[in-house]
Order: structure tokens, then C-alpha cells, then sequence
């Protein structure tokens, strides 16, 4: 079943590694025994290994609770990985110092899905946006106020806008504030979780376009985190696919969607529905029944397999590693569908 | 054509705030003809869940419906009284709304609160009502029903509550559901289930409904008519087919075009420019010459009728105004 497929090269000049993240894992203590030392953990991100090169876009899908905001926000340290290694730019992130891991900030930013309860209510959008240019100490004065305005133009909104609150602002309105604030100190790497699942239909494609716009301007690489498959796979080069913790498929988005190895992959797309009634599909026959389970321990075996349709004895035992089934492609299942 | 269900003439609802009055719902017609699904698509604010409230006579202060009919089965809603209206709601026309865990009732057990909407509805007693609450969850794909049905609402997952909300909103046979972005909090594997499910039950009971969401690719699955809501009016009607086809207002194709595609690999997204308006900042004339790529000073002066067209779409833009003479062909063909 294993067959060779062939698959395009990734794009020329993105090949430098701008992130590598390697056995990434953050546990839950659920339960200790006596002597405090847990015995029920819950694996929201369990082993996680990719690399993230110079100037792509690497989305990352998954169902809620698959790990995927987790992953981001380990990404920045706004959650302490249980262990594994984020390496950015040849330093490890996680045996940095308060301090020094301040200064990589600058270089790795976020923006996030809610932009009502991230921005700070009381604070005028200029101070907003200013907070971490005065923060890093990277302007003040009429300098800071320039590089201010600047932003606002950049993300598609007007300078007298800043001295409002956010409150005034639409939620894609808020959003762009967000994007302006994360890219004020020209980083490197943006973690974009979830930025666009919370705005309308319109406003969605403004802001993912706006994105692609920046990326090329400044030469951004972006993480994006998404459950909406449709918006991951218009911004991203490759895509993740995560199940209960883990990557079970990445590939670019070419080979993701032509030759899906994971049948949870397939079912995934599947499960999409398509704009189009004259591609209406007949629903008799799911590829993914059931739901995830909220078992805290999912036993010896893949993780998918109480869900699959495929499922083997072998499945039930082993759990699969992910492995390069194609160049670039990488899948985490005994019997990969192409 | 079948004979019409439901039919919403020039149904208007406002809202009495302190700031003055916000008219949600502007002068809405529609029809839902038996067995049919009829989706109400729109962005945040457009009125599409204010009219679906309106029908059930669920809308609360400061709301307040303020013209209009809404016959079903030929009697106007809107001129019973609570407890004529009681006899109908969660028996003839029920409802299924977006949040599952806010509109169970968290203290009591699932099989409790369905029993109870069979019970106000049907002569039955008690062992009757859980025997058919029980074939109910069965029905709706509730693994191990029996256990299920003495679950609380908190230990069920998403999916399970919705199907949980299905059941009762199938307890009493419907022959109008309506269903207000009813997987918009699901995943999308959970999501395509339940959709599923409803088109099942649908078919099975010949059930109207309408399915309100904001996702286009929910309506192609699921619809017959598409009705396309911005800014508290209806601004193009059309079978689903013809619709996707060939939208006609510029919103329609706005939002079409902004939609990005699982099934094309290379797309390009065009988004529509500025902001969803608020009832606050409602323009004058067309409510969507703000955005309109092909605005022009009639757009900005007055709001074009909701016409229809020779080939039974309804639009409301003027660029697909009749000509006088057309009007009147239209007419001779009525």
C-alpha cells in the first residue's frame, strides 16, 4: 500500500530553517500518587517535531483540542513545554533566561484569534501599537509617533484612527490593530493563531490577503493556526495536520490535498463542505465516524485508531511513527492511503 | 410549486434602545413551501437570526416586531396570544439555536428535558414519553442511548448536545424547524454528521427548514432557496442552483468571491472592502453602497425594491432595475 508518489520540490529559496522544533511536549498532571508523582497526565502536545524555513507559511490544522493553540504558544513561551527543544536561529529558546528570551520577543510575535480581549480596552490604539516599540526601547518621541502612523497605513488603517479606543473598531478593524502591533518591531516569525476564525466571511479574506500582502513586504514567516481548513490552505506552502497531540501528516499543500496519505487527513477534507451545490456529495458514507475521544490516555496504539476506517489489529498495537513516505511528505500511519 | 408553509409578508423588527431605535429587520417577505430547505445567509448584524426569532415570537425587549405578517398554515403569528403561540412553538415549529450548552438546561438530565417537550405536547405518560425520548436519541445517532438519556448536558461533547437539541426539536414532528448556525460551534467532522442528520430527519418527516448560517459552503450542501440577508434586508433571492451559478448582487458575488475554496488548489480571494455597518452607522439608500464596487449617486440617494426577476430570483440593486416596459411584461405574465 506503501506506493512512491511523485511529488514537486518545494519552492526554490525557501530551504534555510528558520525554527526547528524538536520532541515538543506539554503534559497535564491530572493525578499524583502519594508521593506527588503523576500518574494520569493528559498529552495535549506530545512529541512534536517540524522545521519552519525562511519565509513560508506553515499552517497548522486540526479539530478543537488537537494542540495545535498549545503548539503556537510554547512557540513564544507563553506556555512552558513539559520538555523538547525550540531552536530558533541556532539557540534554544527553552534554556533561555527571562532576559534573553525578552530579546528574541522582538524577533517572534503573535496575534490572536479574539481581537476583543487582546487589546487592552483602556489604551488608546497609538499606545497599543506603541507598547512594544517603548518596551524595546526602539523609538521615542517624534520617531515612535512616525513609526506609529507608519503602521497604521501599513495595515490598512488611517492615522487619526490611533487616538481611539478599541471599542470603536470592528472587529477586522481590531484585528489589523492586532497585525500592526505584532509586526512593529520588524520580527521575524509570526505565530498566527487562529487570527481570522472569530470575523466575518468579507472580513476574513481582508485580512488573510493583508497578511499575504505583509509576508511579502517584510519578508515574514508566518506559523498559521487554524480550524478552518479552506482559509489554512489559501495562506499556507505547507500545512500539519494534528490529532490528539500530534502531527499525523505534513506535506505542502499541493501534495496535502492531491495525494493524502492520513485517512485522517482525507476525512478532514472531506468533511468540508464545498461552496458549490452541483458538488454536493453524498453524505451516506462518513470516512470518520465517532468523535475523539476524551480518554486522557489513548492506549498503546495510533491515536486515530478507534476513528478509522482502516484500522488494523497492527493500529490497535503500534503506534506509528511519522515518517518521509514521499519526498517532503511525511505521515504517521501503518497503511498511508497513496 | 407545493403550497406554501410559511409565509412572511413585510415583516419589520426594531429594537427600542436608549441610544433610539434600531430597525434589526427592515421589511421582510419570504415564503418556505413544504419539505423545503430555505437558507438565510448573511453577516453578523444582518438580521438574519432577528427574523427567525420574529417567526417564533421569541423576540425579547427592547425588540419589538413592528409590522408585517407571519402566516403559518394561514394564521398570523403575530396576532395570537402567548398561550395560543405556546401550542405551536416546540410543537409545529421548533427550534435549534448555535450553543447547545446554553439552551439545555444544565440541572436537569437530557432525557428529562426531552421527555418534558413530549410531554407538554402529546398525550402520553410517563413511561410512553421515555420510550420515545430514548428511540428519539437513537434516532439522532446518540451512541448508547439508554445511558444517554440520564446524562447531564455538561458531560455530553459538542456533537452529542446538538444531536441532544435535534431530538427535542424532533419530539413533536415539526413541519417547520428552524435551525440558527446549528454547526457553527462544531468541528468539522462533527459538523458534517450532524448536517447529516438533519437532512435525514428532514427527508424522513418532510420537515420545511430553515437553516440560518453565515457559511456558504453549509448552504450548497443543504439548501433548495438561498435568501441573502445584509444590513436588515433581503437583497437577492434565489434557488441555490441558479444562485451559485450566477449571483447577482454585488454582495452575493462579494461574498462568494471572499470565500476561500477547499475543492480549487490555486485561488485567489477578492474581499469586500470596509466594514460590516452597524446599526449605528447604517447608510442612507443602499445599504451596501459603502462597499459596493459599483456604486453609483443613485445607490447613495435612495434603496432599490426587491424586484423580481423574470426568471423568479428577487433582487435589490440597481443595477438589474427593470425597464419600465420589461415592468410591465412582468406584470402581463403574472
Amino acid at each position: 500500500m506503501n506506493m512512491p508518489v511523485e511529488v514537486k520540490e518545494t519552492p526554490e529559496g525557501k530551504t534555510g530553517h528558520l525554527l526547528k522544533i524538536e520532541g515538543l511536549k506539554k503534559h497535564y498532571v491530572l493525578s499524583t500518587n502519594l508521593m506527588g508523582k503523576p500518574v494520569k497526565s493528559l498529552k495535549a502536545v506530545d512529541e512534536v517535531t517540524l522545521t519552519i524555513r525562511e519565509g513560508e507559511t506553515l499552517g497548522i490544522v486540526g479539530e478543537s483540542g488537537c494542540g495545535k493553540s498549545t503548539l503556537g504558544n510554547m512557540i513564544t513561551r507563553l506556555i512552558e513545554p513539559t520538555g523538547g527543544k525550540v531552536v530558533f536561529e541556532n539557540r534554544d529558546l527553552l534554556s533561555m533566561s527571562e532576559k534573553e528570551m525578552r530579546n528574541v520577543r522582538k524577533d517572534i510575535q503573535m496575534i490572536f484569534q479574539d481581537p476583543f480581549s487582546s487589546l487592552n480596552p483602556r489604551m488608546r490604539v497609538f499606545d497599543i501599537i506603541a507598547e512594544p516599540l517603548r518596551t524595546h526601547g526602539v523609538a521615542t518621541g517624534e520617531s515612535l509617533k512616525k513609526r506609529v502612523e507608519e503602521l497604521l497605513e501599513i495595515v490598512g488603517l488611517n492615522r487619526s484612527q490611533g487616538k481611539r479606543f478599541p471599542h470603536e473598531f470592528s472587529g477586522g478593524q481590531r484585528q489589523r490593530i492586532g497585525i500592526a502591533r505584532a509586526i512593529a518591531l520588524h520580527p521575524k516569525l509570526v505565530v498566527c493563531d487562529e487570527p481570522v476564525s472569530a470575523l466575518d466571511v468579507s472580513i476574513q479574506a481582508q485580512i488573510l490577503n493583508l497578511l499575504i500582502k505583509l509576508q511579502k513586504e517584510l519578508n515574514l514567516t508566518y506559523i498559521f493556526i487554524g480550524h478552518g481548513i479552506p482559509a489554512v490552505k489559501y495562506i499556507s506552502d505547507r500545512i500539519a495536520v494534528m490529532y490528539m497531540g500530534e502531527i499525523v501528516e505534513m506535506a505542502s499543500k499541493e501534495n496535502l490535498f492531491k495525494a493524502t496519505k492520513h485517512p485522517y487527513t482525507q476525512g478532514l477534507i472531506d468533511s468540508v463542505p464545498i461552496p458549490d451545490p452541483l458538488l454536493r456529495r453524498d453524505r451516506e458514507e462518513l470516512l470518520i465516524k465517532g468523535e475523539v475521544s476524551g480518554e486522557s490516555d489513548p492506549g498503546e496504539g495510533c491515536r486515530f485508531y478507534p476513528r478509522c476506517p482502516f484500522g488494523t489489529e497492527m493500529c490497535r498495537i503500534e503506534k506509528p511513527s511519522l515518517r518521509e513516505h514521499a519526498p517532503d511528505h511525511f505521515a504517521a500511519c501503518h497503511y498511508p492511503l497513496s | 410549486m407545493s403550497e406554501p408553509l410559511l409565509e412572511v409578508k413585510s415583516l419589520s423588527t426594531h429594537f427600542f434602545t436608549e441610544d433610539g431605535i434600531v430597525p434589526s429587520v427592515r421589511n421582510v417577505s419570504f415564503t418556505v413551501n413544504k419539505g423545503e430547505i430555505v437558507a438565510i445567509v448573511g453577516e453578523s448584524g444582518c438580521g438574519k437570526s432577528v427574523t427567525s426569532l420574529s417567526i417564533l415570537q421569541l423576540v425579547s425587549k427592547p425588540g419589538r416586531i413592528v409590522g408585517g405578517e407571519i402566516l403559518f398554515n394561514g394564521m398570523d403569528l403575530t396576532k395570537m396570544t402567548e398561550r395560543e403561540i405556546r401550542k405551536i412553538r416546540g410543537n409545529k415549529i421548533s427550534m435549534i439555536f448555535q450553543e447547545p450548552l446554553t439552551s439545555l438546561n444544565p440541572v436537569f438530565t437530557v432525557g428529562n428535558q426531552i421527555t418534558e417537550t413530549i410531554r407538554l405536547h402529546q398525550a402520553v405518560d410517563k413511561e410512553q414519553a421515555k420510550k420515545l425520548a430514548i428511540e428519539l436519541l437513537k434516532t439522532v445517532g446518540m451512541p448508547n442511548p439508554k445511558k444517554q438519556y440520564s446524562s447531564f448536558p455538561h458531560q455530553l461533547s459538542g456533537g452529542m448536545r446538538q444531536r441532544v437539541m435535534i431530538a427535542m426539536a424532533l419530539s413533536c414532528n415539526p413541519e417547520l424547524l428552524i435551525a440558527d448556525e446549528p454547526t457553527t460551534a462544531l468541528d468539522v467532522t462533527i459538523q458534517v454528521q450532524v448536517l447529516n442528520l438533519l437532512r435525514k430527519a428532514q427527508r424522513k418527516f418532510d420537515t420545511s427548514v430553515i437553516l440560518i448560517t453565515h457559511d456558504l459552503g453549509v448552504v450548497a450542501e443543504m439548501a433548495d432557496r438561498v435568501i441573502v440577508m445584509y444590513g436588515g434586508e433581503i437583497v437577492e433571492q434565489n434557488d441555490v442552483y441558479n444562485l451559485f451559478k450566477e449571483p447577482k448582487h454585488p454582495y452575493t458575488k462579494g461574498l462568494l468571491n471572499s470565500t476561500p475554496k477547499i475543492h480549487q488548489l490555486e485561488d485567489s480571494l477578492e474581499s469586500i472592502e470596509g466594514n460590516v455597518p452597524t446599526p449605528e452607522n447604517m447608510p442612507a439608500g443602499c445599504k451596501f453602497n459603502t462597499r459596493c464596487p459599483f456604486a453609483m449617486q443613485k445607490c447613495i440617494e435612495n434603496n432599490p425594491d426587491l424586484e423580481r426577476k423574470g426568471d423568479g430570483s428577487y433582487i435589490r440593486c440597481w443595477l438589474y432595475e427593470d425597464s419600465e416596459q420589461e415592468k410591465a411584461e412582468a406584470v402581463v405574465s403574472l
